[in-house]
């Protein structure tokens, strides 16, 4: 462990919530849950997607994330790697 | 008795003394100075089990009746309320945050705010249990041969960000078998079948056996149309008869593949192979029994494997153990003989 603090300012943060808050922050967003789980927009009053065009059930979707910079949601991690592929942000290194 | 309860219970209690320990420490430092705590992989991956137990015992009250992992219930419920853990892309580490600080507050509104507005940066929110998995897929840099990160870059464009996504995908979990993580491992297998179906899963196993990589040599000077051309008969008919087996593969599945594996040796196809890992080469060995109680053509070269590999797993009492390999491939012909090739790892 490291001791440091640094000025908060632009600093951008993953953040790894309990489900509790993180439930709490989606409804902060401006979206709901419904009794079987899945996320609605309060906006549109439509379920969410994640990219591949699926709905975003927090009961059986449980490693799903709120991506920002595009702001989408993404049932787990093989969609989030399709958005970092989509979002070209997949960098190959070359081996030696 | 409940023989299984008691093993999680006698598991847990060892452990408690650490998981006490570490939000002792955690909560000493910050009561010393800091709002922004940089912690290391292996204190965050504590905290991440602590809280995967910690919903386990919310469920199962039973556990909480005995009095040292109470105690570490309501430690760690005091802890989750108090902080947030994430990861500083400025710091390029994992931090630990405590949720009162003005600061953080006004971070929050800020992304709350950000609701279907663009955001230069590139950030995500999810659960404890799940973070440092999405973590490690984004910052971990991804290594590839020179000549394969050519052709990945001209991959015709209707296919190109997924195939960039299952490599990325399979590479990263070449890392977690070499590290002995197979439950993430299979975690995210599950993801991929998910999202790419039985495809996503086929292109995984022909990447770590190395059919895959070494067929994509093949295309360096192709134009993006002969390439497309050529990968869909590499996944649709060369690779046809190249089953991998799984530990968790029903009677019914394991039938279906004896009867394919014997229709393909009847017909002569060729190549014909089956491919297994760990707890899976025992199934895969009495297929392979099953078929060659049969005759099988003599045209065919077999070739078996059965060997440990790098990849590590870890035994119910924590000690390593490396995984086992164990394959069977009957090959022939001028086509057999390539995709052999390609297995191991010559164009």
């Amino acid at each position: 462990m490291m001791e440091k603090s640094q000025d908060f300012e632009e600093e951008t943060f993953d953040l790894f919530l309990t489900r509790k808050d993180l439930e709490e922050l989606l409804k902060k967003m401006g979206y709901q849950i419904d009794s079987t789980g899945v996320i609605i927009d309060s906006e549109t009053g439509r379920p969410v997607k994640g990219i591949k065009g699926e709905e975003i059930n927090i009961k059986k979707d449980r490693d799903f994330a709120v991506v920002f910079g595009s702001h989408i949601f993404v049932r787990n991690i093989a969609e989030f790697s399709h958005l970092l592929s989509e979002k070209n942000l997949i960098i190959f290194k070359r081996e030696e | 008795m409940d023989y299984s309860f008691l093993s999680v219970l006698d598991k847990l209690i060892d452990r408690v003394p650490l998981f006490l320990k570490i939000l002792e420490k955690i909560e000493s430092w910050f009561h010393e100075r800091k709002e922004v705590l940089e912690i290391d992989v292996e204190t965050l991956k504590n905290l991440m089990n602590l809280y995967k137990i910690f919903e386990k015992l919310k469920e199962e009250e039973r556990l909480l009746e005995n009095k040292e992992i109470r105690a570490l219930f309501e430690n760690a419920e005091k802890f989750f309320e108090k902080y947030a853990i994430g990861w500083s892309s400025k710091r390029g580490k994992y931090v630990i945050i405590r949720k009162d600080y003005e600061e953080f507050q006004r971070y929050l509104e800020k992304i709350i705010t950000l609701k279907k507005a663009e955001s230069k940066s590139f950030f995500f929110i999810t659960t404890l249990d799940i973070g440092f998995n999405y973590e490690e897929l984004k910052t971990t840099p991804k290594y590839l041969e020179e000549d394969l990160v050519q052709v990945i870059s001209r991959l015709p464009s209707n296919i190109k960000f997924e195939f960039i996504s299952l490599i990325n995908l399979s590479i990263h979990i070449e890392k977690l078998y070499l590290d002995g993580r197979m439950e993430e491992a299979e975690n995210i297998k599950k993801s991929i079948k998910s999202v790419y179906g039985d495809f996503g899963l086929k292109f995984l196993n022909l990447f770590q056996r190395k059919y895959l990589k070494t067929f994509l040599r093949t295309l360096k000077e192709k134009d993006p149309l002969t390439m497309e051309k050529e990968i869909r008969k590499f996944f649709e008919e060369d690779t046809r008869y190249i089953f991998f087996i799984h530990k968790d593969m029903t009677i019914d599945d394991i039938e279906k593949i004896k009867i394919k594996v014997k229709i393909a040796l009847q017909n002569k196809e060729n190549y014909v192979a089956i491919h297994s890992l760990g707890e899976a080469t025992l199934i895969a060995e009495s297929i392979i029994k099953d078929i060659e109680k049969n005759k099988i053509p003599e045209e065919y070269t077999r070739h078996m494997v059965d060997k440990p590999t790098d990849y590590k797993t870890f035994t119910e009492k924590g000690e390593e153990a490396s995984v086992r390999d164990f394959s069977v491939i009957w090959y022939k012909g001028e086509a057999g003989k390539r995709l052999f090739g390609f297995l191991l790892n010559f164009v």
